[in-house]
């Protein structure tokens, strides 16, 4: 008997609604943040409190790429190959990673008001997880013995890097005329990664 | 590109899941792969064809 089920059934209702719910949690963590940052400067708050709010806004944002790691996955295939998992564990460590540099360095600078050579190698830390997290992904692609889910996440990065492109230009002459506030430039990474998702779907879409 | 995938598949009573594990693949390739709107390449070709017992051309055809 040929079977009819497939993963193309199955609805992506689902999918586009957790992953619209996780984009506005994250809308809603970084402008909390933003005005609680802005706030506590104001009352030259302690720094321990800093840290704190810090530690809360990297926590919103770990369960948020957790969250949509899964949905993205929901979206995608019921088996993830050992590759794909490999990429998730390494994706995810190196995140968590990320969120303790950025509390350390922020902490440690703000604390005993580092400068100069010091103050350079703490602002680079918090990024070398995300580097390590890009290169993650390029060894995903390296790794994926399936060459139908390599095309598709191949596609999907090039979708998201399309739409990061987009964004950034946009955004950068509604900056430049001052029409919005500026956004600081390591945000082009998470942005990437949340347009991997629908990223993926166009992709996925032509195989349905 | 067509192929007699679908049929060869329920030839041997598989399941989609059945053809992938056998193929080290997701469903999902196998899906778009049956329904002709992935070509494989020519390593997963051969490796269908030998999966199958058959030459690539007796698998797949021009449109």
């Amino acid at each position: 008997m040929i079977a009819t089920k497939n993963d193309f059934d199955r609805p992506t209702r689902r999918f586009t609604g957790g992953y619209l719910l996780g984009l506005g949690g994250l809308g809603l963590a970084s402008a909390a943040f933003v005005a609680a940052c802005s706030y506590l400067k104001r009352q030259h708050a302690d720094t321990i409190v800093l840290v704190g709010v810090a530690a809360a806004y990297g926590l919103v944002i770990l369960a948020l790429t957790t969250y949509c790691s899964r949905m993205v996955r929901r979206a995608g295939r019921l088996n993830p190959s050992a590759a794909a998992k490999r990429y998730r564990m390494r994706f995810m460590v190196a995140i968590t990673v990320y969120v303790v540099a950025l509390i350390g360095s922020l902490s440690a600078v703000i604390q005993y008001h580092l400068i100069g050579l010091v103050a350079y190698v703490l602002a680079i830390t918090p990024a070398l997880p995300l580097l390590a997290a890009i290169a993650s992904m390029g060894v995903y692609l390296h790794e994926e013995t399936d060459e139908f889910e390599r095309a598709m996440q191949a596609e999907a990065a090039l979708w998201a890097s399309g739409g990061l492109l987009a964004v950034e230009t946009v955004w950068g002459f509604l900056e430049l005329f001052g029409l919005v506030p500026h956004i600081q430039t390591w945000w082009a990474f998470a942005i990437w990664c949340f347009l991997l998702a629908p990223g993926r779907l166009l992709a996925l879409r032509r195989y349905r | 590109m067509k192929n007699r995938l679908k049929v060869l598949r329920a030839e041997r009573d598989w399941s989609q899941a059945d053809l992938a594990e056998r193929l080290d693949v997701s469903r999902q390739s196998v899906n778009a792969l049956e329904t002709g709107k992935y070509d494989p390449s020519l390593p997963l070709a051969f490796k269908i064809a030998k999966l199958f017992g058959l030459a690539i051309e007796q698998i797949f055809q021009e449109d």
